[in-house]
Protein backbone atom coordinates (compact mmCIF):
# COMPACT_ATOMS: atom_id res chain seq x y z
CA UNK A 1 0.00 0.00 0.00
CA UNK A 2 1.19 3.49 -0.80
CA UNK A 3 1.52 5.72 2.20
CA UNK A 4 0.27 9.10 1.04
CA UNK A 5 1.71 10.95 4.02
CA UNK A 6 5.10 9.43 3.37
CA UNK A 7 4.94 10.17 -0.34
CA UNK A 8 4.09 13.80 0.34
CA UNK A 9 6.97 14.19 2.73
CA UNK A 10 9.37 12.41 0.42
CA UNK A 11 8.31 14.68 -2.44
CA UNK A 12 8.99 17.76 -0.35
CA UNK A 13 12.36 16.38 0.66
CA UNK A 14 13.24 15.52 -2.93
CA UNK A 15 12.28 18.99 -4.19
CA UNK A 16 14.50 20.57 -1.55
CA UNK A 17 17.35 18.14 -2.17
CA UNK A 18 17.33 18.71 -5.91
CA UNK A 19 16.74 22.44 -5.75
CA UNK A 20 17.98 24.96 -3.24
CA UNK A 21 19.04 22.24 -0.83
CA UNK A 22 21.82 20.89 -3.01
CA UNK A 23 24.18 23.64 -1.92
CA UNK A 24 22.97 23.55 1.70
CA UNK A 25 23.58 19.83 1.98
CA UNK A 26 27.04 20.27 0.49
CA UNK A 27 27.77 22.94 3.09
CA UNK A 28 26.50 20.73 5.91
CA UNK A 29 29.59 18.56 5.47
CA UNK A 30 31.85 21.36 6.72
CA UNK A 31 32.28 23.07 10.03
CA UNK A 32 31.75 26.78 9.68
CA UNK A 33 35.39 27.64 10.32
CA UNK A 34 36.58 25.00 7.84
CA UNK A 35 34.19 26.18 5.19
CA UNK A 36 35.13 29.84 5.55
CA UNK A 37 38.83 28.96 5.57
CA UNK A 38 38.44 26.91 2.43
CA UNK A 39 36.68 29.81 0.73
CA UNK A 40 39.43 32.19 1.84
CA UNK A 41 41.96 29.88 0.25
CA UNK A 42 40.04 29.86 -3.01
CA UNK A 43 39.69 33.65 -2.88
CA UNK A 44 43.43 34.08 -2.34
CA UNK A 45 44.16 31.89 -5.35
CA UNK A 46 41.63 33.69 -7.56
CA UNK A 47 42.72 37.15 -6.49
CA UNK A 48 46.41 36.29 -6.99
CA UNK A 49 45.70 34.92 -10.45
CA UNK A 50 43.57 37.94 -11.37
CA UNK A 51 46.17 40.33 -10.01
CA UNK A 52 48.90 38.65 -12.04
CA UNK A 53 46.80 38.98 -15.18
CA UNK A 54 46.20 42.66 -14.48
CA UNK A 55 49.93 43.09 -13.98
CA UNK A 56 50.54 41.32 -17.28
CA UNK A 57 48.20 43.72 -19.07
CA UNK A 58 49.94 46.71 -17.46
CA UNK A 59 53.35 45.32 -18.35
CA UNK A 60 52.24 44.79 -21.95
CA UNK A 61 50.99 48.37 -22.08
CA UNK A 62 54.23 49.76 -20.72
CA UNK A 63 56.42 47.23 -22.54
CA UNK A 64 58.13 49.75 -24.77
CA UNK A 65 58.97 51.98 -21.84
CA UNK A 66 60.05 49.02 -19.71
CA UNK A 67 62.35 47.65 -22.39
CA UNK A 68 63.84 51.06 -23.06
CA UNK A 69 64.44 51.81 -19.38
CA UNK A 70 65.24 48.25 -18.29
CA UNK A 71 68.57 49.18 -16.81
CA UNK A 72 67.66 52.36 -14.96
CA UNK A 73 64.38 51.17 -13.45
CA UNK A 74 63.92 51.32 -9.68
CA UNK A 75 62.82 47.70 -9.29
CA UNK A 76 62.70 47.98 -5.54
CA UNK A 77 60.10 50.76 -5.58
CA UNK A 78 58.06 49.02 -8.28
CA UNK A 79 58.14 45.79 -6.32
CA UNK A 80 56.94 47.51 -3.14
CA UNK A 81 54.11 49.29 -4.98
CA UNK A 82 52.97 46.05 -6.57
CA UNK A 83 53.18 44.17 -3.29
CA UNK A 84 51.34 46.85 -1.28
CA UNK A 85 48.62 46.92 -3.91
CA UNK A 86 48.37 43.16 -3.75
CA UNK A 87 48.19 43.06 0.05
CA UNK A 88 45.52 45.78 0.20
CA UNK A 89 43.45 44.01 -2.44
CA UNK A 90 43.86 40.67 -0.73
CA UNK A 91 42.87 42.10 2.68
CA UNK A 92 39.71 43.63 1.24
CA UNK A 93 38.80 40.37 -0.48
CA UNK A 94 39.55 38.21 2.55
CA UNK A 95 37.42 40.37 4.84
CA UNK A 96 34.64 40.31 2.24
CA UNK A 97 34.94 36.55 1.92
CA UNK A 98 34.77 35.98 5.68
CA UNK A 99 31.66 38.13 6.04
CA UNK A 100 29.92 36.90 2.89
CA UNK A 101 30.50 33.19 3.33
CA UNK A 102 29.74 33.28 7.07
CA UNK A 103 26.34 34.77 6.26
CA UNK A 104 25.83 32.17 3.55
CA UNK A 105 26.72 29.34 5.92
CA UNK A 106 24.39 30.60 8.65
CA UNK A 107 21.54 30.96 6.18
CA UNK A 108 22.05 27.44 4.88
CA UNK A 109 22.03 26.11 8.46
CA UNK A 110 18.66 27.77 9.00
CA UNK A 111 17.23 25.99 5.99
CA UNK A 112 18.87 22.72 6.95
CA UNK A 113 17.21 22.61 10.37
CA UNK A 114 13.85 22.62 8.58
CA UNK A 115 15.09 19.82 6.36
CA UNK A 116 16.29 17.77 9.31
CA UNK A 117 12.95 18.25 11.03
CA UNK A 118 11.28 16.75 7.98
CA UNK A 119 13.76 13.89 8.03
CA UNK A 120 12.86 13.21 11.65
CA UNK A 121 9.18 12.98 10.76
CA UNK A 122 10.20 10.67 7.96
CA UNK A 123 12.04 8.42 10.38
CA UNK A 124 8.95 8.33 12.59
CA UNK A 125 6.83 7.25 9.65
CA UNK A 126 9.30 4.50 8.86
CA UNK A 127 9.16 3.27 12.46
CA UNK A 128 5.37 3.25 12.35
CA UNK A 129 5.47 1.27 9.13
CA UNK A 130 7.90 -1.20 10.58
CA UNK A 131 5.75 -1.63 13.68
CA UNK A 132 2.70 -2.28 11.48
CA UNK A 133 4.68 -4.71 9.41
CA UNK A 134 5.87 -6.68 12.42
CA UNK A 135 2.35 -6.70 13.86
CA UNK A 136 0.92 -8.13 10.69
CA UNK A 137 3.76 -10.66 10.54
CA UNK A 138 2.97 -11.73 14.09
CA UNK A 139 -0.68 -12.03 13.16
CA UNK A 140 0.17 -14.27 10.25
CA UNK A 141 2.38 -16.47 12.35
CA UNK A 142 -0.34 -16.95 14.93
CA UNK B 1 -7.55 45.68 -11.98
CA UNK B 2 -9.65 42.53 -11.63
CA UNK B 3 -9.15 41.88 -15.33
CA UNK B 4 -5.38 42.02 -14.87
CA UNK B 5 -5.53 39.66 -11.92
CA UNK B 6 -7.68 37.26 -13.85
CA UNK B 7 -5.25 37.40 -16.75
CA UNK B 8 -2.47 36.62 -14.32
CA UNK B 9 -4.30 33.60 -12.94
CA UNK B 10 -5.02 32.42 -16.45
CA UNK B 11 -1.38 32.80 -17.47
CA UNK B 12 -0.29 31.00 -14.35
CA UNK B 13 -2.59 28.09 -15.06
CA UNK B 14 -1.41 27.87 -18.66
CA UNK B 15 2.21 28.16 -17.62
CA UNK B 16 1.84 25.26 -15.22
CA UNK B 17 0.29 23.24 -17.99
CA UNK B 18 2.81 24.02 -20.71
CA UNK B 19 5.91 24.69 -18.61
CA UNK B 20 7.85 21.95 -20.35
CA UNK B 21 7.38 23.67 -23.72
CA UNK B 22 7.36 27.32 -22.67
CA UNK B 23 10.68 27.29 -20.81
CA UNK B 24 12.88 26.02 -23.67
CA UNK B 25 11.09 28.29 -26.16
CA UNK B 26 11.76 31.34 -23.97
CA UNK B 27 15.40 30.33 -23.58
CA UNK B 28 15.72 29.72 -27.31
CA UNK B 29 14.30 33.13 -28.18
CA UNK B 30 16.50 34.80 -25.57
CA UNK B 31 19.62 33.07 -26.90
CA UNK B 32 18.71 33.84 -30.50
CA UNK B 33 18.13 37.54 -29.81
CA UNK B 34 21.32 37.79 -27.73
CA UNK B 35 23.52 36.16 -30.36
CA UNK B 36 21.96 38.16 -33.18
CA UNK B 37 22.60 41.37 -31.25
CA UNK B 38 26.23 40.41 -30.63
CA UNK B 39 26.57 39.61 -34.33
CA UNK B 40 25.12 42.92 -35.41
CA UNK B 41 27.18 44.88 -32.88
CA UNK B 42 30.55 43.23 -33.69
CA UNK B 43 30.11 42.15 -37.28
CA UNK B 44 33.68 41.02 -37.95
CA UNK B 45 33.41 37.29 -38.36
CA UNK B 46 31.05 36.42 -41.22
CA UNK B 47 30.89 32.73 -40.38
CA UNK B 48 29.31 33.41 -37.01
CA UNK B 49 26.63 35.55 -38.60
CA UNK B 50 25.16 32.64 -40.52
CA UNK B 51 21.62 31.94 -39.40
CA UNK B 52 22.33 28.22 -39.19
CA UNK B 53 25.10 28.75 -36.65
CA UNK B 54 23.01 31.13 -34.56
CA UNK B 55 20.02 28.78 -34.70
CA UNK B 56 22.05 25.75 -33.70
CA UNK B 57 23.71 27.49 -30.77
CA UNK B 58 20.35 28.94 -29.67
CA UNK B 59 18.86 25.46 -29.80
CA UNK B 60 21.66 24.19 -27.61
CA UNK B 61 21.07 27.05 -25.17
CA UNK B 62 17.37 26.21 -25.02
CA UNK B 63 18.07 22.92 -23.27
CA UNK B 64 21.05 23.87 -21.12
CA UNK B 65 21.39 26.04 -18.00
CA UNK B 66 21.47 29.83 -18.50
CA UNK B 67 25.19 29.99 -17.79
CA UNK B 68 25.84 28.23 -21.11
CA UNK B 69 24.26 31.18 -22.91
CA UNK B 70 26.64 33.51 -21.08
CA UNK B 71 29.54 31.31 -22.13
CA UNK B 72 28.44 31.31 -25.78
CA UNK B 73 27.93 35.07 -25.73
CA UNK B 74 31.52 35.47 -24.52
CA UNK B 75 32.84 32.99 -27.07
CA UNK B 76 31.00 34.76 -29.87
CA UNK B 77 32.33 38.17 -28.88
CA UNK B 78 35.89 36.85 -28.55
CA UNK B 79 35.69 35.12 -31.94
CA UNK B 80 34.44 38.30 -33.58
CA UNK B 81 37.39 40.24 -32.19
CA UNK B 82 39.70 37.35 -33.18
CA UNK B 83 38.74 37.93 -36.80
CA UNK B 84 40.14 41.47 -36.67
CA UNK B 85 42.99 41.20 -34.24
CA UNK B 86 44.27 38.09 -32.52
CA UNK B 87 46.04 39.99 -29.78
CA UNK B 88 42.93 42.00 -28.97
CA UNK B 89 40.95 38.78 -28.74
CA UNK B 90 43.49 37.40 -26.33
CA UNK B 91 43.26 40.55 -24.26
CA UNK B 92 39.46 40.40 -24.22
CA UNK B 93 39.78 36.81 -23.02
CA UNK B 94 42.19 37.87 -20.28
CA UNK B 95 39.83 40.65 -19.23
CA UNK B 96 36.99 38.14 -18.98
CA UNK B 97 39.12 35.94 -16.75
CA UNK B 98 40.06 38.91 -14.57
CA UNK B 99 36.41 39.86 -14.23
CA UNK B 100 35.64 36.29 -13.28
CA UNK B 101 38.38 36.12 -10.66
CA UNK B 102 37.50 39.41 -9.05
CA UNK B 103 33.75 39.61 -9.38
CA UNK B 104 31.81 36.84 -11.09
CA UNK B 105 33.29 34.05 -8.99
CA UNK B 106 31.12 35.13 -6.09
CA UNK B 107 27.87 35.25 -8.01
CA UNK B 108 28.05 32.81 -10.90
CA UNK B 109 24.26 32.50 -10.96
CA UNK B 110 23.90 36.15 -11.98
CA UNK B 111 26.32 35.88 -14.88
CA UNK B 112 23.55 36.75 -17.32
CA UNK B 113 23.66 40.34 -16.02
CA UNK B 114 27.08 40.66 -17.66
CA UNK B 115 25.53 39.77 -21.00
CA UNK B 116 22.28 41.65 -20.45
CA UNK B 117 23.81 45.08 -19.80
CA UNK B 118 25.78 45.35 -23.09
CA UNK B 119 22.86 43.85 -25.04
CA UNK B 120 20.33 46.24 -23.53
CA UNK B 121 22.68 49.16 -24.12
CA UNK B 122 22.09 48.67 -27.83
CA UNK B 123 18.38 49.36 -27.35
CA UNK B 124 19.07 52.05 -24.75
CA UNK B 125 17.50 50.33 -21.73
CA UNK B 126 20.48 49.05 -19.69
CA UNK B 127 18.85 50.69 -16.65
CA UNK B 128 16.42 47.78 -16.58
CA UNK B 129 19.13 45.39 -15.37
CA UNK B 130 20.00 47.05 -12.02
CA UNK B 131 16.31 47.62 -11.29
CA UNK B 132 15.52 43.97 -11.90
CA UNK B 133 18.55 42.77 -9.97
CA UNK B 134 17.44 44.86 -7.02
CA UNK B 135 13.95 43.40 -7.32
CA UNK B 136 14.91 39.76 -7.61
CA UNK B 137 18.32 39.37 -6.05
CA UNK B 138 20.49 40.91 -3.36
CA UNK B 139 23.01 43.77 -3.31
CA UNK B 140 25.91 41.43 -4.11
CA UNK B 141 24.68 41.57 -7.72
CA UNK B 142 26.33 44.95 -8.01
CA UNK B 143 29.45 42.94 -8.87
CA UNK B 144 28.08 41.34 -12.07
CA UNK B 145 26.37 44.59 -13.02
CA UNK B 146 29.74 46.36 -12.73
CA UNK B 147 31.22 43.63 -14.94
CA UNK B 148 28.48 44.22 -17.48
CA UNK B 149 29.31 47.92 -17.58
CA UNK B 150 33.01 47.18 -18.03
CA UNK B 151 32.30 44.70 -20.83
CA UNK B 152 30.04 47.14 -22.65
CA UNK B 153 32.53 49.99 -22.54
CA UNK B 154 35.41 47.69 -23.43
CA UNK B 155 33.71 46.49 -26.60
CA UNK B 156 32.57 50.02 -27.38
CA UNK B 157 36.16 51.24 -27.22
CA UNK B 158 37.56 48.25 -29.11
CA UNK B 159 34.99 48.82 -31.85
CA UNK B 160 35.91 52.48 -32.15
CA UNK B 161 39.59 51.71 -32.52
CA UNK B 162 39.29 48.76 -34.86
CA UNK B 163 37.09 50.83 -37.16
CA UNK B 164 39.72 53.57 -37.08
CA UNK B 165 42.46 51.07 -37.97
CA UNK B 166 40.97 48.94 -40.70
CA UNK B 167 44.32 47.85 -42.15
CA UNK B 168 45.71 45.81 -39.33
CA UNK B 169 49.17 44.34 -39.48
CA UNK B 170 51.12 42.82 -36.65
CA UNK B 171 53.02 46.08 -36.19
CA UNK B 172 49.82 47.97 -35.59
CA UNK B 173 48.62 45.61 -32.90
CA UNK B 174 50.65 46.92 -29.99
CA UNK B 175 49.86 50.61 -30.59
CA UNK B 176 46.21 49.61 -30.97
CA UNK B 177 46.38 47.86 -27.63
CA UNK B 178 48.00 50.85 -25.91
CA UNK B 179 45.32 53.11 -27.38
CA UNK B 180 42.54 50.84 -26.16
CA UNK B 181 44.19 50.49 -22.77
CA UNK B 182 44.57 54.22 -22.33
CA UNK B 183 41.02 54.79 -23.45
CA UNK B 184 39.66 52.27 -20.97
CA UNK B 185 41.76 53.53 -18.07
CA UNK B 186 40.93 57.17 -18.80
CA UNK B 187 37.25 56.43 -19.27
CA UNK B 188 36.08 57.51 -15.82
CA UNK B 189 32.50 57.09 -17.00
CA UNK B 190 32.83 53.32 -16.54
CA UNK B 191 33.41 53.74 -12.83
CA UNK B 192 30.62 56.28 -12.38
CA UNK B 193 28.08 54.20 -14.34
CA UNK B 194 28.99 51.08 -12.36
CA UNK B 195 28.58 53.12 -9.18
CA UNK B 196 25.18 54.47 -10.22
CA UNK B 197 24.04 50.95 -11.08
CA UNK B 198 25.22 49.73 -7.69
CA UNK B 199 23.29 52.55 -6.01
CA UNK B 200 20.17 51.68 -7.99
CA UNK B 201 20.47 48.02 -6.95
CA UNK B 202 20.86 48.95 -3.29
CA UNK B 203 17.96 51.42 -3.41
CA UNK B 204 15.58 49.01 -5.12
CA UNK B 205 16.59 46.20 -2.79
CA UNK B 206 16.15 48.32 0.36
CA UNK B 207 12.79 49.76 -0.65
CA UNK B 208 11.49 46.40 -1.84
CA UNK B 209 12.13 44.87 1.56
CA UNK B 210 10.26 47.57 3.45
CA UNK B 211 7.11 46.26 5.04
CA UNK B 212 4.52 48.30 3.21
CA UNK B 213 1.97 47.97 0.49
CA UNK B 214 3.23 48.06 -3.10
CA UNK B 215 6.82 47.97 -1.86
CA UNK B 216 8.05 46.43 -5.14
CA UNK B 217 6.33 49.02 -7.31
CA UNK B 218 7.62 51.88 -5.19
CA UNK B 219 11.08 50.28 -5.27
CA UNK B 220 11.07 50.34 -9.08
CA UNK B 221 10.13 54.02 -9.09
CA UNK B 222 12.72 54.86 -6.41
CA UNK B 223 15.35 53.01 -8.45
CA UNK B 224 14.37 54.99 -11.52
CA UNK B 225 14.68 58.29 -9.64
CA UNK B 226 18.13 57.36 -8.30
CA UNK B 227 19.09 56.27 -11.81
CA UNK B 228 18.00 59.56 -13.40
CA UNK B 229 19.77 61.68 -10.80
CA UNK B 230 22.90 59.54 -10.90
CA UNK B 231 23.17 59.75 -14.66
CA UNK B 232 22.32 63.47 -14.64
CA UNK B 233 25.32 64.06 -12.40
CA UNK B 234 27.39 61.71 -14.54
CA UNK B 235 26.32 63.31 -17.83
CA UNK B 236 26.86 66.85 -16.56
CA UNK B 237 30.24 65.95 -15.14
CA UNK B 238 31.43 64.40 -18.39
CA UNK B 239 29.64 67.03 -20.45
CA UNK B 240 27.58 64.74 -22.60
CA UNK B 241 24.40 66.79 -22.30
CA UNK B 242 22.98 65.35 -25.50
CA UNK B 243 22.54 62.04 -23.76
CA UNK B 244 20.22 63.33 -21.03
CA UNK B 245 17.02 63.11 -23.07
CA UNK B 246 17.87 59.60 -24.23
CA UNK B 247 18.76 58.58 -20.71
CA UNK B 248 15.46 59.81 -19.25
CA UNK B 249 13.53 58.13 -22.07
CA UNK B 250 15.48 54.93 -21.53
CA UNK B 251 14.79 55.03 -17.79
CA UNK B 252 11.07 55.52 -18.38
CA UNK B 253 11.04 52.59 -20.79
CA UNK B 254 12.99 50.54 -18.25
CA UNK B 255 10.39 51.34 -15.59
CA UNK B 256 7.59 50.19 -17.87
CA UNK B 257 9.49 47.01 -18.70
CA UNK B 258 10.27 46.48 -15.00
CA UNK B 259 6.56 46.69 -14.20
CA UNK B 260 5.80 44.14 -16.90
CA UNK B 261 8.52 41.85 -15.56
CA UNK B 262 7.21 42.36 -12.03
CA UNK B 263 3.78 41.28 -13.22
CA UNK B 264 5.13 38.12 -14.80
CA UNK B 265 7.47 37.49 -11.89
CA UNK B 266 4.49 37.16 -9.62
CA UNK B 267 2.88 34.84 -12.13
CA UNK B 268 5.78 32.48 -12.41
CA UNK B 269 7.20 32.81 -8.94
CA UNK B 270 6.55 29.64 -6.96
CA UNK B 271 4.33 28.27 -9.70
CA UNK B 272 6.87 26.04 -11.33
CA UNK B 273 5.79 22.43 -11.45
CA UNK B 274 8.40 20.16 -9.94
CA UNK B 275 9.11 16.77 -11.39
CA UNK B 276 11.03 14.67 -8.91
CA UNK B 277 12.11 11.07 -8.71
CA UNK B 278 12.94 9.11 -5.61
CA UNK B 279 12.58 5.66 -4.19
CA UNK B 280 12.06 3.79 -0.98
CA UNK B 281 12.34 0.10 -0.19
CA UNK B 282 9.17 -0.82 -2.03
CA UNK B 283 8.60 1.69 -4.82
CA UNK B 284 10.11 4.06 -7.33
CA UNK B 285 8.25 7.35 -7.26
CA UNK B 286 7.95 9.68 -10.22
CA UNK B 287 6.12 12.60 -8.71
CA UNK B 288 4.86 15.70 -10.43
CA UNK B 289 4.34 18.28 -7.71
CA UNK B 290 2.04 21.13 -8.72
CA UNK B 291 2.07 24.11 -6.32
CA UNK B 292 -1.34 25.04 -4.97
CA UNK B 293 -2.41 28.41 -6.21
CA UNK B 294 -5.68 30.23 -5.89
CA UNK B 295 -7.16 30.93 -9.24
CA UNK B 296 -9.29 33.96 -8.66
CA UNK B 297 -11.35 33.59 -11.80
CA UNK B 298 -14.88 34.58 -11.15
CA UNK B 299 -17.33 31.81 -11.69
CA UNK B 300 -19.93 33.89 -13.42
CA UNK B 301 -23.55 32.93 -13.73
CA UNK B 302 -25.82 35.26 -15.57
CA UNK B 303 -29.38 35.31 -14.29
CA UNK B 304 -31.85 37.04 -16.54
CA UNK B 305 -34.51 38.18 -14.15
CA UNK B 306 -36.92 39.64 -16.69
CA UNK B 307 -36.14 37.65 -19.77
CA UNK B 308 -39.32 36.19 -21.14
CA UNK B 309 -39.96 37.96 -24.39
CA UNK B 310 -40.19 34.70 -26.31
CA UNK B 311 -42.15 32.85 -23.70
CA UNK B 312 -45.06 35.16 -23.01
CA UNK B 313 -46.96 34.23 -26.11
CA UNK B 314 -48.59 31.23 -24.53
CA UNK B 315 -49.76 31.07 -21.03
CA UNK B 316 -46.59 30.39 -19.23
CA UNK B 317 -46.11 28.89 -15.87
CA UNK B 318 -43.98 31.89 -14.95
CA UNK B 319 -47.08 34.04 -15.08
CA UNK B 320 -48.54 32.10 -12.25
CA UNK B 321 -47.41 31.88 -8.76
CA UNK B 322 -47.79 28.63 -7.04
CA UNK B 323 -49.43 28.86 -3.64
CA UNK B 324 -50.76 26.46 -1.14
CA UNK B 325 -54.44 26.39 -0.53
CA UNK B 326 -54.55 26.23 3.24
CA UNK B 327 -58.08 24.81 3.40
CA UNK B 328 -57.78 21.98 0.95
CA UNK B 329 -54.07 21.50 1.22
CA UNK B 330 -53.86 21.65 -2.58
CA UNK B 331 -51.28 23.44 -4.63
CA UNK B 332 -52.93 26.03 -6.81
CA UNK B 333 -51.70 28.34 -9.53
CA UNK B 334 -52.77 31.96 -9.29
CA UNK B 335 -51.95 34.56 -11.96
CA UNK B 336 -49.30 37.04 -10.91
CA UNK B 337 -50.10 40.75 -10.86
CA UNK B 338 -49.60 42.52 -14.17
CA UNK B 339 -49.01 39.41 -16.18
CA UNK B 340 -50.75 38.77 -19.45
CA UNK B 341 -52.39 35.60 -18.26
CA UNK B 342 -56.06 35.58 -17.51
CA UNK B 343 -57.36 35.89 -14.01
CA UNK B 344 -58.44 32.30 -13.95
CA UNK B 345 -57.14 30.23 -11.14
CA UNK B 346 -55.61 26.97 -12.31
CA UNK B 347 -56.11 24.03 -10.11
CA UNK B 348 -53.26 21.67 -10.29
CA UNK B 349 -54.33 19.10 -12.81
CA UNK B 350 -51.95 16.43 -13.83
CA UNK B 351 -48.51 17.17 -15.13
CA UNK B 352 -47.21 19.81 -17.47
CA UNK B 353 -45.39 18.67 -20.53
CA UNK B 354 -42.01 20.02 -19.58
CA UNK B 355 -41.85 18.42 -16.15
CA UNK B 356 -39.76 15.28 -16.20
CA UNK B 357 -41.15 12.08 -14.81
CA UNK B 358 -39.18 12.31 -11.60
CA UNK B 359 -40.68 15.67 -10.86
CA UNK B 360 -44.19 14.44 -11.46
CA UNK B 361 -43.69 11.82 -8.87
CA UNK B 362 -42.07 14.32 -6.62
CA UNK B 363 -45.04 16.61 -6.91
CA UNK B 364 -47.47 13.89 -6.00
CA UNK B 365 -45.28 12.98 -3.15
CA UNK B 366 -45.17 16.59 -2.09
CA UNK B 367 -48.85 17.31 -2.16
CA UNK B 368 -49.46 14.45 0.18
CA UNK B 369 -46.55 15.63 2.31
CA UNK B 370 -48.07 19.08 2.47
CA UNK B 371 -51.28 17.61 3.63
CA UNK B 372 -49.72 15.66 6.41
CA UNK B 373 -47.05 18.02 7.69
CA UNK B 374 -47.83 21.71 7.55
CA UNK B 375 -44.61 23.71 7.77
CA UNK B 376 -42.24 20.90 6.83
CA UNK B 377 -44.22 20.34 3.69
CA UNK B 378 -44.01 24.00 2.82
CA UNK B 379 -40.22 23.90 3.10
CA UNK B 380 -40.10 20.97 0.82
CA UNK B 381 -42.35 22.84 -1.54
CA UNK B 382 -39.89 25.70 -1.69
CA UNK B 383 -37.12 23.31 -2.51
CA UNK B 384 -39.30 21.74 -5.12
CA UNK B 385 -40.00 25.13 -6.65
CA UNK B 386 -36.35 25.86 -6.96
CA UNK B 387 -35.81 22.56 -8.65
CA UNK B 388 -38.65 23.25 -11.00
CA UNK B 389 -37.18 26.58 -11.98
CA UNK B 390 -33.92 24.87 -12.70
CA UNK B 391 -35.63 22.26 -14.80
CA UNK B 392 -37.26 24.95 -16.85
CA UNK B 393 -34.04 26.83 -17.35
CA UNK B 394 -32.45 23.56 -18.34
CA UNK B 395 -35.10 23.12 -21.00
CA UNK B 396 -34.40 26.56 -22.38
CA UNK B 397 -30.78 25.59 -22.75
CA UNK B 398 -29.45 27.90 -20.04
CA UNK B 399 -26.72 26.84 -17.74
CA UNK B 400 -28.14 25.82 -14.43
CA UNK B 401 -27.30 23.65 -11.56
CA UNK B 402 -30.05 21.41 -12.74
CA UNK B 403 -29.34 17.75 -12.38
CA UNK B 404 -26.05 17.91 -10.71
CA UNK B 405 -25.02 14.86 -8.79
CA UNK B 406 -26.55 15.98 -5.51
CA UNK B 407 -29.91 16.59 -7.11
CA UNK B 408 -29.91 13.23 -8.78
CA UNK B 409 -29.06 11.57 -5.52
CA UNK B 410 -31.79 13.43 -3.73
CA UNK B 411 -34.26 12.47 -6.40
CA UNK B 412 -33.29 8.86 -6.19
CA UNK B 413 -33.70 8.98 -2.46
CA UNK B 414 -37.14 10.49 -2.74
CA UNK B 415 -38.22 8.04 -5.38
CA UNK B 416 -37.03 5.25 -3.18
CA UNK B 417 -38.93 6.64 -0.21
CA UNK B 418 -42.13 6.98 -2.22
CA UNK B 419 -41.81 3.46 -3.42
CA UNK B 420 -41.37 2.17 0.10
CA UNK B 421 -44.31 4.18 1.35
CA UNK B 422 -46.46 2.83 -1.50
CA UNK B 423 -45.45 -0.65 -0.56
CA UNK B 424 -46.27 -0.03 3.07
CA UNK B 425 -49.62 1.41 2.17
CA UNK B 426 -50.49 -1.52 -0.04
CA UNK B 427 -49.42 -3.90 2.73
CA UNK B 428 -51.59 -2.03 5.20
CA UNK B 429 -54.55 -2.21 2.83
CA UNK B 430 -54.02 -5.90 2.37
CA UNK B 431 -53.88 -6.31 6.15
CA UNK B 432 -57.19 -4.49 6.50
Amino acid sequence: MLNIRKTRLMTKLAIYEEGSGKEDIRLSKYYKSDYVRFQILKTILAVTFGYLLVLALVVLYKSEYLIAQAVTLDYHAIGITVLVGYIILLTIYIVGTIIGYSIKYDLSRGKLTKYFRMLKVMRKIYREEEALQSESDDGQEQ
Amino acid sequence: MIKILELRSLLRAYYQKFQMIVDPICKFVLAFVTLRMINSALAYEARLEKTVVVLLVSLLCAFTPPSILVLFAMIFSILHVWAVSKLMALIVFVVFIILYCFFLRFTPQYGYAVVAIPILYTINVPYLVPILLGLMANPITMLPSACGVVVYYMFDIIKKHTIANTSLTMDDVLPLYTEVYEDIVNHKEILVVALVFALVIITVYTVRRLKMEYASEIAVLAGAVVNVFGFLICDLKFEVAGEIGRMILGTLLSVVLAFIVLFFMRVFDYTAVENVQFEDDDYYYYVKAVPKIEIGLQDRKIKHINEKSSLVEDEDEDDYEEILDEETGEVIFRPKNGSKAGSQVHRQTGSRAFIPAQFRRLREDLSSAVMSHGQKGRDELDAYEAEKRNAKAYERGEETEYLNEDDLMRMDERAHRTEQRDKEQSLEQEGK
